[in-house]
Parts: structure tokens; C-alpha cells; sequence
């Protein structure tokens, strides 16, 4: 796997580096807009590691410039951003998963498999973020068709074992479904959250995370 | 103030004292014939506006709204300017040869129209937006400044602080641990707020505060994921017991550094999972006199109508799940 990191810390990305040895290989870093965007454009790596924060406009910026030209690249959103404004907006951008930066070396070599296997990662913070948007109040004002993008009830268990920290292989043994099933739902919650109407998402998002 | 300023200002200076001399020749000379006093007029209005059109304009081209109301004006006088002349000569063919009061009238006013829609339009309005952003620009200028001595004042009472006390005590790694804990927690909340439930008395805001205390009593990190609040009713109150006993058996018993919390009130239910890695118990073998579980877990989630599973094996971590209808 060819890994791209972006970071405005050069501590955190010799961390990822570490971490990342064995698993995958970094290819490149960068720490601002200007940088990544050249280095993903001239390295095409297979995933990046996008922090959702840097000078230069942030991670949505990064996503702006270079996700829809390179359909084959996966972003992995990671941050130690509280903000569910920021984190939605990247995931909408066209990221497949957010972590934080206090995830541990062998989930974060987990997300960047899984991201790269063009699947979604949820951590735990994701999947509450997410659970919080598509709540019954919260719908009516994210404009989601109540019927089309409502959370099934088996979208619904699977984000709420996983926002309880359980890995998909967990959530599958909890749930009596394959690791398989798991990952279809994670995608499926993915790509409403994608389809949603970007206005009143952001609204949302900024009206309960002052 | 540049040359060309200077020269534009002095161009206004002689536009003016003509202005002043043509109404003084109005009054007290007979008019010329009405070729030569259109273009007087052309050329006194002119010189008394354009000046002023261009020193406003060059400031204005830095604004984008301010340029494209400088088009529109200079667009709508040329309009004004042309067509009264134009109509006044037409007028003068078709109808009467000899009496040229009417096209001049019309000519004048034309002219005059121009002139003051490029005074208001061109020179007042935009002047006025031009102060007033300047005024605005001064105050978020202050504003951020009080913004800036704030962060830091605060920096160094908390970050700043608990840097030092980490240097001092770098051989006490427990006591770093919870400082770099319990500061990332303070940054946190000042920096995103504490999320949807600040006013402090809801449950998701109790569940936090339980997690903060078992933080710093066991050396554990409480990874907490709230979704929803409600107030901190009966059957609230008993969640929030009930994963306070959960998170500290985990603290005490589990031997690890990491412990997840989940929470969430939805309209129907309250539901809480608190889950470790940790090394498990059987349940089986739970000594009769232990009543940690039963008591402070098992029995109040049940006192309120709910349920309350504690499933754990040996080596697999211990996890908790409540759920409480409302």
C-alpha cells in the first residue's frame, strides 16, 4: 500500500510513519494545501492520511483539489478535532473514515487496510457524530427524506456498537451477521451521509457544536 | 498623498471655481449661443466630477462590490450625458428650426441629471461604504486582538502550566498521564465547547463528568461517545449510577489503559455500553458477598423497569449494556 500522510506536525507524521511500518508504505508527507495537493497529484498514492485541520484552507480543501480527478485514491480523515462541523464536512468532502490521532498503531494500520479496500472506516467518534445527524429530530432539519435516507434499524445498531468501541469483526459476532454484512452497512451509512443536502448538514452541524 | 492625487485634487479645485463662475455667468450675461453653452456645461460639470469619480474609484477598485457599482454608475451618467444632447439635436431637426429653448432645456437637464447621479451614485455612496468598512475592518482588528490576549491568557494558565508540572515530574508517568489528560479535556471543552449539552445538568453531561472522575482516579482513558441528552430524571440518574460502577470496575479490575463508554437518549430509551479489553471474570465464580454488580448495577437499572447485562469471560473484557425505557 502506498501511503500519503498530511500533516502540519512533523511529530505527528514521523508517528504515523512509525506506526504505519510493516502495514503500508509513506510514500510522502506533506504539511499544508499547497504541498499535499502536488505531492497526491504527483505520487498517486493509494490512500492519504489527511488531517482535517492545515494551513493553507484544511483537509475539505485538499479533497476539493484533487478527489474527484483521482477516483482511485482513498482518503482517511484523522484529527484531533472535537468539531463535528469539520469531521462531517470532510467525510461529505469524500473522505471514507475519520480517526483520531489517539488511535493506537494496529487500528490505525486497520483503518488505512480498510479505507484502502475502498470500504468505510467508523471510529467510535464517527459513529457518534453520524448516529447524532441522522437522529428523528435532527433529520427533519438536515433536509433527509425521512423515508429514503433514515438510518435502517440494522445501520442503527451497527454504528452504536461501533461508537461503544467494538471492532466490525465484534459488532458481526454481536449481531449474528458476517464482518462482510458490516462493512456493507458502514458504506451504506457512508453514502447517505454523502448524498444528504450539504447546506443544512453544515447548518446542523455548527447550530449543535458551537 | 501621491502626484496624481495631487493633480486630481487640484483638477475638483478649478471644476468647482468654474461651477461657481458659470452660475455667476448665467445671472449676469446673455447666454451664448446653445452649441457653445452645452459645451461649457460639458465641460464645468465634468471637471468638477470626474476628479472627484477617479480618487474615489482608485480606492473603490480594492472592493468588489465598490467595482461593480463604479461601472454601473459610470455606465448610467455616459447614458444620461449622451442621450439629453442627442435627443435635444433630434428634437431641433424634426420640429422647429428657429427656437432651441425646449432641445436646450432638455439637453441641460439631461446633463445636470448626470452630473448629480455621478456625485451621489459615484462619489457620496461609495465614500460612505468606503467608511464604514473601514470602520468595520478596525473593530474585528480590535476585536481579534482582545480574542488573541484571551487564548493566551488562557495557554499559559492551562497548557503552558501542566507543561511544566509534566517536565518537573517526567519520571512520574502516572501523574503525566492524568495531566495530559485532564488538560486535553479542559482545551477540548474550551476550544469546541462540551458538545450539545452545556447547560451542565443532563445526562449526557453527568455520563462526562463520571467519565473525567474515573479518568483520574484509575489511570484509565474513558473513550466516551454521547448521542442525545435528556434531563437527569429517575431512571437518567440510575444510568448515570450504573456506568459509574461499570467504569469503576473496569478502572480497578480490568488492567488496562482504555475503556469505552457509549451513551445514548433517544426518544424511547436510554441506552449505555461501557466495554474493556481488560482481563474479564467469570461470572459464575463471583463470590456471593461481591455486590458491586448485583446492587449497584443489576438492581438499580431493574428498580426503574430496565434491563441490565454484564457479559464477561476470562480474558475477554467485561461489557456492560443498560437500557432504560422512558
Amino acid at each position: 500500500m502506498r501511503v500519503f500522510v498530511v500533516d502540519d506536525h512533523a511529530v505527528v507524521r514521523s508517528g504515523v510513519r512509525a506506526e504505519l511500518d510493516g502495514t503500508a508504505e509513506v510514500v510522502g508527507e506533506a504539511a499544508d494545501v499547497t504541498g499535499a495537493v502536488d505531492g497526491i497529484r504527483r505520487l498517486r498514492p493509494e490512500v492519504v492520511l489527511l488531517d482535517v485541520h492545515l494551513p493553507g484552507g484544511g483537509g475539505r480543501a485538499v479533497l476539493a483539489a484533487v478527489a474527484a480527478e483521482l477516483p482511485q485514491t482513498r482518503f482517511l480523515a484523522l484529527s484531533v478535532s472535537d468539531a463535528a462541523e469539520d469531521v462531517i464536512a470532510v467525510i461529505r468532502g469524500g473522505a471514507r473514515g475519520y480517526v483520531t490521532k489517539a488511535i493506537s498503531g494496529p487500528d490505525l494500520c486497520e483503518a488505512v487496510r480498510r479505507v484502502h479496500a475502498g470500504d468505510a472506516y467508523f471510529s467510535p467518534r464517527l459513529a457518534g457524530f453520524v448516529l447524532d445527524a441522522f437522529r428523528g429530530a435532527a433529520a427533519g432539519e438536515l433536509g433527509l427524506d425521512p423515508e429514503l435516507d433514515q438510518l435502517t434499524r440494522r445501520e442503527r445498531d451497527v454504528l452504536r456498537l461501533v461508537a461503544a468501541g467494538f471492532t466490525y469483526k465484534e459488532v458481526g459476532a454481536k449481531l449474528s451477521i458476517s464482518a462482510r454484512t458490516v462493512e456493507t452497512h458502514a458504506a451504506s451509512v457512508l453514502r447517505k451521509l454523502q448524498l444528504s443536502n450539504r447546506q443544512e448538514l453544515t447548518r446542523w452541524a455548527s447550530r449543535h457544536w458551537p | 498623498m501621491d502626484v496624481r492625487m495631487r493633480w486630481h485634487l487640484a483638477m475638483a479645485a478649478a471644476g468647482l471655481a468654474l461651477v461657481g463662475w458659470l452660475v455667476w455667468a448665467v445671472g449676469h450675461t446673455e447666454p451664448p449661443p446653445w452649441p457653445v453653452l452645452l459645451a461649457d456645461l460639458i465641460a464645468v460639470i465634468g471637471l468638477a466630477i470626474v476628479p472627484w469619480l477617479v480618487i474615489v474609484g482608485r480606492q473603490l477598485t480594492r472592493v468588489r462590490e465598490g467595482e461593480r457599482l463604479m461601472s454601473r454608475v459610470v455606465v448610467t451618467v455616459a447614458i444620461f450625458a449622451v442621450a439629453g444632447p442627442v435627443l435635444g439635436m433630434l428634437a431641433l431637426r424634426m420640429f422647429d428650426q428657429d427656437d432651441s429653448t425646449i432641445a436646450l432645456a432638455v439637453a441641460m437637464m439631461s446633463m445636470a441629471a448626470a452630473g448629480i447621479i455621478a456625485l451621489v451614485g459615484g462619489v457620496l455612496v461609495p465614500g460612505l461604504l468606503l467608511l464604514v468598512r473601514t470602520l468595520a475592518r478596525e473593530r474585528s482588528a480590535r476585536v481579534r486582538a482582545e480574542e488573541r490576549a484571551e487564548v493566551a491568557a488562557h495557554l499559559h494558565d492551562s497548557v503552558l502550566q501542566a507543561l511544566t508540572l509534566i517536565q518537573k515530574r517526567a519520571d512520574d508517568s502516572r501523574s503525566v498521564r492524568q495531566l495530559a489528560r485532564s488538560t486535553e479535556r479542559e482545551l477540548r471543552v474550551w476550544l469546541y465547547g462540551a458538545g450539545p449539552s452545556e447547560a451542565g445538568d443532563d445526562l449526557a453531561a453527568a455520563v462526562r463528568a463520571v467519565c473525567e472522575e474515573t479518568e483520574d482516579r484509575f489511570d484509565v482513558a474513558v473513550e466516551l461517545v454521547a448521542v442525545g441528552t435528556c434531563p437527569l430524571d429517575e431512571p437518567a440518574l440510575a444510568v448515570v449510577g450504573a456506568v459509574r460502577e461499570a467504569l469503576t470496575n473496569a478502572g480497578k479490575h480490568a488492567g488496562v489503559r482504555q475503556v469505552s463508554a457509549f451513551v445514548e437518549a433517544s426518544d424511547g430509551e436510554l441506552l449505555a455500553l461501557v466495554r474493556d479489553r481488560g482481563r474479564g471474570f467469570d461470572p459464575g465464580l463471583v463470590p456471593a458477598d461481591r455486590r458491586g454488580i448485583a446492587d449497584s448495577i443489576e438492581a438499580r437499572i431493574r428498580q426503574h423497569g430496565g434491563t441490565a447485562q454484564v457479559r464477561s469471560s476470562v480474558g475477554a473484557g467485561v461489557e456492560v449494556e443498560l437500557r432504560v425505557a422512558r
